[in-house]
């Protein structure tokens, strides 16, 4: 197998892995914000789920969390799960990195100065402008730093997926090299994800720089 | 005519009786002051007043709409000055942009920040940002103005800047109600004087009442003081 089959067999595995990672970050950026305002609900009852949700989210490995989403209807209901491969994967992502997500966004909130409230209230906006237009925006730049360590952590899990012999990268690196007895595949493996990780750096450092006009 | 009427105004936090008791009524066009020594509840009230905290109990009855200009400016600075002053009166006023604009840029000019409307608050001395804050709540058109210690953040030559602002606001007639430790500014300004401490008015009555021939020995021991302190 010559280097430029093995790099192009692999590079479906490449558009996988960006697919699960493009799609994580769409789904569980909102996804926090929904957990974190949940989180901060007056009902207790609410809060409490929400926490205890958080919670385990974190406490367990997202590897187990991937094959209890996959796994986990078919044990339990019975459910065929021959279609079921690629949606469990991205609601085990997506559910994961919204819990780390929402505890930063609960960070960059509980930051903000009480007179920033404040000053919206006497001048007459609702909660919810004040959350959007004044609270919010703020938030995003000071939590910036945050997030961009959970998406560099993002591109790297993405390589989890294997757990459910889905064809990303990872897996066809392991497969190629097994079958091939060859170490290319996880130097090409390797360079694929700093690659990837050297432009989500490059693009974080934009965003952020695009909101230094301010302190 | 009656802007501002409370009676009877009682808050408590915890076991710790901040305000005991306390009436006040401002008439249009009158000038306030409030002073006295810190954490006596002056601050409190003035929060109760403007809605940031409810009494436990009293009736504030208030004509028109306030405005409330804080120790900290609490600009927003995410929003260039424009901006600051634009937003509240488009999304809460509902004025046209242009006019809110128009609005903004005439403020401006009476607070002498004409050439700021594009600054960001983190590019302007503390003195600019209250100016900025002032117009701000300027630019809601408010019926009372409250003030807050507004400049006990601010280093004493930029204070004469801020207090400058205000003394024009009070020759325009504006109506406001000023917690300041700036005696002299005070005694100036204002048409009444309160002092307060341990929750209580002290005394009130004229500037001269109160600064030249207090027969409330507390009152003219504070005053001394700070007097000496200059």
């Amino acid at each position: 197998m010559t280097f430029s089959t093995m790099l192009e067999t692999m590079s479906a595995g490449m558009l996988r892995t960006c697919g699960i990672f493009v799609l994580t970050l769409i789904g569980s950026l909102p996804l926090g914000l929904v957990f974190c305002v949940l989180r901060k609900s007056r009902f207790a009852v609410i809060r409490w789920t929400i926490r205890g949700i958080i919670s385990v989210l974190r406490g367990t490995p997202l590897m187990l969390q991937l094959l209890v989403w996959y796994f986990g209807p078919y044990f339990l209901f019975g459910a065929n799960v021959a279609n079921w491969r690629f949606p469990a994967i991205l609601i085990g992502f997506v559910v994961n990195y919204a819990a780390y997500f929402a505890e930063i966004y609960r960070g960059g909130i509980e930051s903000m100065p009480v007179g920033q409230y404040e000053a919206a209230k006497v001048l007459g906006y609702t909660k919810v402008q004040t959350f959007k237009k004044i609270i919010l925006p703020q938030v995003v730049k000071r939590i910036m730093p945050s997030i961009t360590n959970e998406v560099i952590t993002l591109v790297k899990d993405t390589s989890l997926a294997f757990t459910l012999a889905y064809q990303e990268v990872f897996s066809l690196a392991k497969q190629i090299s097994a079958a091939k007895s060859s170490f290319m595949p996880f130097v090409i493996a390797g360079v694929f994800y700093f690659v990837a990780n050297y432009l989500v750096e490059i693009v974080m450092d934009r965003v952020e720089k695009s909101m230094q006009y301010y302190q | 005519m009656t802007l501002l009427s409370a009676k009877d105004i009682k808050k408590s936090f915890g076991d710790l009786e901040v305000l005991k008791s306390i009436n006040i009524e401002v008439e249009k066009g009158e000038v306030v002051s409030i002073i006295g020594p810190s954490g006596s509840g002056k601050s409190t009230l003035l929060r109760i007043l403007t809605g940031l905290e409810t009494a436990d109990s009293g009736t504030i009855s208030i004509e028109g709409s306030t405005g409330l200009v804080f120790q900290q400016f609490n600009l927003f600075p995410h929003w260039s000055v424009m901006k600051n002053l634009v937003d509240p009166q488009v999304c809460v006023a509902k004025k046209s942009l242009a006019e809110a604009e128009k609005t903004a840029r005439e403020i401006l000019a009476k607070v002498n920040l004409a050439d700021k409307e594009n600054a960001y608050p983190c590019e302007l001395s503390g003195g600019q940002q209250q100016r900025v804050a002032i117009a701000r709540a300027l630019a809601m058109n408010p019926d009372i103005l409250f003030f807050d210690e507004p400049t006990s953040a601010l280093d004493p030559e930029i204070t004469a800047e801020v207090l400058k602002v205000i003394r024009q606001l009070a020759e325009q007639k504006m109506t406001m109600v000023i917690i300041t430790h700036e005696m002299n500014f005070a005694r100036g300004i204002s048409d009444r004087v309160y002092f307060m401490e341990n929750g209580y008015w002290i005394a009130q009555g004229t500037p001269d009442e109160i600064f030249e021939n207090s027969s409330n020995e507390r009152v003219s021991n504070f005053i001394n003081k700070l007097n000496q302190m200059v």
